[in-house]
This record gives structure tokens, sequence and C-alpha cells, in this order.
């Protein structure tokens, strides 16, 4: 899905053939996922999965903000944002859940959204920045709100969704899914068209009629309502709440989800996340080296992986037709 | 009451100079190789954690503990420019991944070896200097005139000696430089080391006045953009102006609004700044 026009060239019969494994191998993942439960039944490895599946939607949508060209370094803010607002009002005012999760990611957008728009003035290295305070900024006067948010000491006693982990993983399963193929559409409707057109060339765009401002503003607002909807939910799974924990360190962590798998293809922040979130949890024996291997994975696909592990297949790909090529030139010599 | 009034002047000043340190190595990095070096916070952490095992496990005196850290952080440095900036040069996203792999290793490495303990760099002249409404430690008096004196002799090194004058060239126009013989890399080099010496510095200050902690380079780090983005990229001066308003906003804010608001309050006027002028005080294109 990410083949650019160097990536069509190989016109032989496997084109239609791959596309063929691609959807049965996603639809394979996902069998083996819907049936996953009833073979491990509620353990540590459906925890994992499900900090998979929110992270998951926490970098897809970090993507999606990235496809109109601007670096926003708010994430885990806007996630603290709806994890804090869902929290809040299911405790304090005693609304039920499936009002407040849906509330909290309309809540996120909409704090993204005024956050956003004085911001679309910004550009490149002065937004990333704009977006890095603005981050360290929300999760300031989350942590500023005294017996409201409970401070540095943390927001407790929010009411759970579910009772049992097998609920809880099912849940997150279908709002990761539902989460992930809504922004796939949005990044390839007329919308996300006209983003990567303003991503490419914000004079051109203008120049055509394209109001840059109002769309930039529109996709953080998207990108911040999936990830105030999926914090919301972590709320009520986690059931306590920290400021720390969508501090920025957070947020770099879901950059590098994005940037690991690859930050140019859909797909990218999915593998990343998975290669990240879920290998590391693996190697439980591991314990406080476990940030090691975070960072030896970041830096072998810093030298060797240009294009991030979606990119991987492509290089070996290239690499092989090259040396096929050669060995052909000198064969008909 | 004039104690106190001492005390917060003493802790803006220290802050300020932390920040400036900090921020000068920072916006050399940025200038020169135009990379936003995330890795400044844990360059800034190690360096506080060196110098105190020099002086507790190897038993160092202090007065060479110190110039030693100082020179091993800048051979850091040149490491860093060849082996982590140099080969991504221009690539935004690289760049990070690699700074935050850094900035992982060392903070975790810091953190399973050390990080359990409260400590500090001992003390470099114990005791307390001046008579008591107008008192303060002896080593925050050291601290505030060793950064004068390292600030000056950074603004002689830039402005007057044929390597500082060629990183500005090279700042300005990187063509250009080239074109009149100037060696990119080699430039690159010193000014990672410069930048990180620096951040070295006021990392062993850091660890001397407040606590080490493996994680005390990222709060840092955090303030040091605040700096350096509100005070332009690319303007040497304008970091020491906005050093020292930001020392006071810092250190002088928890005076007047308590606890975690003022670190809010803070941040969003850093906003509102940034909103009214996006390219910093002193910045230009």
């Amino acid at each position: 899905m990410n083949d650019g026009p160097t990536g069509s060239r190989s016109a032989l019969p496997a084109t239609n053939g791959s596309k063929r494994v691609k959807v049965l191998l996603l639809a394979g993942i996902l069998a083996l996922l819907l049936i996953l439960p009833v073979f491990s039944g509620p353990s540590y490895l459906l925890h994992v999965l499900i900090l998979t599946f929110i992270y998951i939607v926490a970098a897809v949508s970090f993507r999606t903000i990235t496809i109109s060209g601007q670096f926003s370094i708010s994430h885990a803010g806007f996630m603290g944002v709806g994890a804090y607002a869902s929290g809040m009002a299911s405790k304090w005012l005693g609304w039920p859940t499936w009002i407040t999760v849906p509330l909290a990611g309309i809540v996120a957008m909409f704090i993204g959204s005024v956050v956003a728009y004085p911001f679309s003035r910004l550009r490149a290295m002065y937004y990333a920045m704009g977006s890095l305070f603005c981050g360290v900024a929300l999760i300031d006067i989350i942590a500023s709100g005294r017996s409201l948010t409970g401070g540095y000491a943390g927001l407790s006693g929010i009411p759970p969704l579910f009772i049992s982990r097998i609920s809880y993983y099912y849940f997150f399963l279908v709002i990761g899914l539902a989460s992930v193929v809504a922004l796939y559409r949005f990044e390839f409707s007329r919308i996300g068209v006209t983003l990567k057109a303003i991503a490419q060339s914000h004079v051109v765009a203008s120049s055509v009629g394209i109001n840059e401002s109002r769309y930039r503003v529109l996709v953080v607002g998207v990108g911040c309502f999936f990830v105030g909807l999926i914090g919301a939910c972590y709320g009520h799974y986690n059931r306590v709440l920290s400021p720390i924990s969508f501090s920025l360190g957070t947020t770099l962590w879901i950059i590098m989800y994005a940037l690991v798998g690859g930050i140019n293809s859909f797909a990218g922040p999915i593998i990343g996340t998975v290669i990240l979130v879920l290998i590391p949890n693996f190697a439980s024996q591991l314990k406080g080296y476990l940030p090691f291997v975070s960072g030896v994975i970041l830096l072998i696909i810093a030298y060797l992986m240009p294009q991030g592990l979606v990119g991987l297949p492509q290089a070996i790909r290239t690499r092989r037709s090259r040396v096929r090529n050669r060995a052909l030139s000198t064969g008909t010599q | 009451m004039e104690q106190e009034l001492i005390q917060t002047v003493t802790n803006i000043l220290i802050l300020a100079a932390i920040y400036i340190l900090m921020g000068l190595g920072f916006a050399f990095i940025l200038n020169l190789l135009n990379v936003f070096n995330l890795a400044h916070g844990a360059v800034f952490m190690t360096a506080g954690y060196v110098c105190y095992l020099f002086i507790t496990q190897a038993g160092i005196n202090h007065w060479i503990a110190f110039p030693l850290t100082v020179v091993l952080i800048g051979l850091l440095g040149i490491f860093l420019e060849r082996f982590c900036f140099r080969p991504f040069l221009g690539d935004f996203n690289r760049t990070t991944m690699v700074c935050v792999a850094i900035t992982v290793i060392l903070s975790t490495a810091m953190n399973l070896w050390l990080g359990s303990q409260v400590i500090a760099i001992p003390a470099f002249i114990p005791g307390v200097v001046g008579v008591m409404p107008f008192a303060t430690q002896w080593d925050r008096l050291l601290v505030f005139l060793t950064s004068a004196v390292i600030l000056i002799l950074v603004m002689l090194f830039v402005n007057l000696t044929k390597w500082g004058m060629q990183m500005q060239a090279i700042s300005q126009n990187v063509e250009g430089a080239a074109l009149q013989g100037i060696h990119f890399g080699r430039i690159a080099a010193v000014a990672c080391a410069v930048g990180c010496a620096l951040a070295a510095i006021a990392g062993v200050f850091a660890g001397a006045i407040y606590n080490l902690s493996p994680f005390m380079g990222d709060l840092t780090l955090v303030k040091v953009l605040i700096l350096v983005v509100l005070a332009g990229v690319g303007s040497f001066g304008g970091i020491f102006i906005m050093g020292l308003i930001m020392g006071a906003v810092y250190a002088g804010l928890p005076m007047l609004i308590p606890g975690a608001a003022s670190e809010a309050v803070a941040t969003v006027i850093v906003i509102t700044i940034l909103l009214i002028r996006p390219r910093g005080f002193f910045g230009h294109e």
C-alpha cells in the first residue's frame, strides 16, 4: 500500500498474488487474535496485547497528523486529556462510562483543535517545538489540578468498564480495529489526499484554493479524537492515572513506534508498535534491562533501515533484482 | 525576609547559569549541524554521574575530576558527531531515533547502576561564605563565578578565534563557507565537542548543587528546548538574556504560585510568546 513509483516497478505476476497474500495474512492474524483468549485465559499475554492495541491506535493517529507534513510532539498529552476527561467525569460526576468515553474523545478533539488553530501558522521545526511545549503544558495543567485530578499522586478509583480481562481484550480489539480502519479510510479519502498535497507544498496547495490552516486544524482534531478515545479506554482499564505516564517520554515513544515501523506507510506504526511493545515484554526475565532492547532496536532501525521496517522487503527486493540484473547482463554477454 | 530574597536571587542565578550553559551547547550543535540534539539531556546527566564516580569511586581530587569529566564528555561529543549525527544529516526522523536511543541507553545504564541511591557530587568547598543575612554556600558562589568565566571564554572563542569564526560562517551559509575552504566536518566536530563539554559543565554543577538522578536530563532538556526556541535559532546573544529570564521564571514563580501550577503557568507563557513571535525574540530566518 506504500508502493511509490519505484514499488510498482516489479510488474511481475506477484503483485496480484502479494495483495492476496496480504489479505490472507491479515485475516489470519485477526482470526488468531479472536480465538487467542480461549487458549491463553486471562493471562499476562492479554495484558500485553491490550497495551499493544492502545499504542497502535496512538501511533497510527500520530501518523495521521504527520501526513499534513507537520511533526506534532504532543500526542501523549492529548491521550492524557482523554483519559483524565473520562476518568474525572465518571468518577466525580458519576456519568455512565459509555457516555464519558466518546465524550473524552470529543474533549480531546476540541482542545486539540483549539490549540491547533493558532499553531497552524507555525511550520516545521517551530510547529514541532510549539506542540512539544503544548504537550508539556497539558501535563503541567493536569498535574496542578490538586484534588480534582490528584496532582502528581494520580487519579485513582476510576470505575471499570468490565470485570474480566477477556472482555477488556475484546473491547480493545474492537475499538482498536475500528479506529485503525477509520483512520485508514480517512487517510485515503479526499481529505487525506488534500493533506498530502499540503505536505508536499503548502504554497502550491494554497494557490489551488486549499485552505491550509483549516485542513491542518481538521487533521489535528481527528488525530486527537482517536488518541483521546483510546486514552479514555486506557484510563478505565488501568483505573489509576498519573500525569507522568503521559509525559514527553511517552510522546517520544509513540513517535518511535511510528518511526521504527516506517512513517511513510500506513502499516508502519502498527508494525513498529508490535515490535517495540510486544517483543520486549516477552523478554520479561530481562526486567530492568528492557529499555536496552528498545534502544538497540532503535539503533538498528536507524542505521540499517532508513524507511523503517516496512521498507525492509522493498530494500531486499531492490537488492535482489539488482543482483539478478547483474547476473543477467553478464549472462547475455 | 532578606535571607529568603538572597536565596531566591542565588537560585535564579544558578538556574540561569545551568540553562545558559546547556542552551549554548545545544545551540552550537543546532546552528552547525541543524540537529535537534535530544540526547543533550542524557549527556548532561552522564557528566554529573561521571564526575561523581571519579570523585567517590576513583578517589580523584575534585579539581582534577571536573576538567577530566568535561574533556571526556567533549570526546563523547566528537564520537556523537561522527557516528550519530553525520550519517543522518538533514534527516530529522533518524536523528531523533538515534538521540532517543542514546538517551534511553544512558539513562537506563545509570538507573540500573546507581539509580536507587540519592546521591550528589560532594561539595567542592564545604561551608558558607558571607555574613549571615547575606550568606550563601561556597559552592553556589563557585558555580556562579565559574559559569561566568566559562561563558566569557566561550564568547571569546566564538568571536575571536579562527574556529569560532569558521563556525559562524557555517551557521550562516554552509555552501558559502565550504567554498571559502572551511572544513565542515572538522568544525562540526569541534562544535559538538564544545557543545557537549558545556553540557558536561552544567551537569557537574547541577550534580553538585542539586541531587543526581538518571532522569534529571529529561526535565532540563525541555527547559533547554524552550530556551533555545525562545531565544531564536541562530542567536547566541539571545540565549544569555532568555536564560536569565527563564531562570527568573522557573526559580522565581514557585515563590508566588505554589507547586505544580507554577510550571503550568510558565509553560503557557512560553507557548503564548512562541505564538506571538514564532522565530523567537532574537532569531532570524
